[in-house]
């Protein structure tokens, strides 16, 4: 399947992102509200100090089964193939074939 | 083959029910589903330790799980539960450490209970487990597969099919091999049939097997 190290990267981004969460949205906040923009700029430069790692957008989701980086769904956090098998299995609840 | 769809999810809105009942926002549902699966397979892992010992067919059929606010109950239906049962209180409050471990949640109470199936053999399940046991006992495949029908017939089902693919009986080219006994109408969604897809590992390669077993008509 997956290498390990990519799962482990995930992992760290992750954790790096949680930690700095609230630091980050104090930060935008405070750009939103101020009015001039050099102090827009002073925040602004605080946001980008921080490693880029502890952004959200650095995520990616993956699988939780298959770690597979492709073709996930949110709803489930599975990816299609394995989504598949589990509605076939009946492991996933409210899930039907749709008919209408 | 490429044409059969699995009965099991044909059927999933009128005649089969789900494996697990519970409730979940969306934006909750993939930690549900992560913590179901964690219930399962820490139990199949435990069964398969503990069985190795005294070496019968597991047979675990099914693993029901029901999510309250407050109580997560889960329901194994087993065939032999004898080897679960003999040293009563023991196994089970095992069991249950174990997964109270992996789920780590304080606010939710487990409770797990085993039932016991009326006929084991007439589910799909724990024949071909047996079947795989014949098949590791280096049995004749047509063999095999008779026996499996005998057993069904006598629990009681009306009809049944078992199909096997791959290196039957250790020859170099594979083939699917398969038998009915009864009537089995797949495309009859009143119909109750009941679907395994098993794998075995033998010293020749993979075998598939493949059981489809009718119960009941509505």
């Amino acid at each position: 399947m997956v290498k390990k190290s990519l799962i482990h990267r995930e992992k760290k981004r992750q954790e790096l992102e949680q930690k700095y969460h609230l630091i980050r949205r104090s930060s935008k906040k405070e750009i939103s509200k101020v009015p001039s923009l050099s102090e827009k700029w002073k925040f602004h430069g605080k946001l980008q100090s921080s490693p880029r790692n502890n952004a959200a957008t650095h995520l990616h989701r993956r699988c939780f089964l298959t770690r597979r980086p492709r073709a996930n769904y949110r709803d489930f956090g599975l990816s299609g193939h394995i989504l598949h098998e589990m509605v076939h299995a009946c492991l996933l609840m409210g899930a039907t074939r749709s008919s209408w | 083959m490429g044409q059969k769809i699995n009965p099991l999810g044909f059927r999933l809105g009128t005649t089969q029910s789900h494996h697990s009942l519970w409730f979940a926002q969306p934006k909750k549902y993939s930690e549900g589903l992560q913590e179901d699966k964690k219930i399962r397979d820490c139990i199949k892992n435990y069964v398969q330790k503990n069985m190795r010992l005294s070496s019968g067919v597991e047979g675990i059929a099914r693993i029901e799980i029901q999510k309250r606010l407050d109580l997560i109950q889960v329901i194994i239906y087993m065939g032999f539960p004898k080897l679960l049962i003999e040293d009563k209180p023991r196994k089970l409050e095992e069991l249950q450490m174990n997964v109270q471990k992996e789920l780590n949640c304080m606010n939710r109470k487990l409770n797990i209970a085993i039932t016991r199936i009326g006929n084991p053999y007439g589910h799909p399940n724990i024949l071909a487990e047996f079947i795989a046991g014949q098949f590791k006992n280096r049995v004749s495949f047509r063999k095999a597969m008779k026996k499996a029908i005998e057993l069904t017939e006598q629990a009681d089902t009306k009809g049944i099919q078992i199909q096997i693919a791959g290196r039957i009986d250790g020859k170099e080219i594979a083939r699917v091999e398969w038998i009915r006994e009864g009537r089995v109408p797949l495309q009859t969604i009143g119909a109750k049939i009941e679907y395994c897809s098993y794998r075995v590992r033998t010293i020749y390669g993979v075998l598939g097997i493949k059981i489809w077993i009718f119960i009941d008509e509505e």
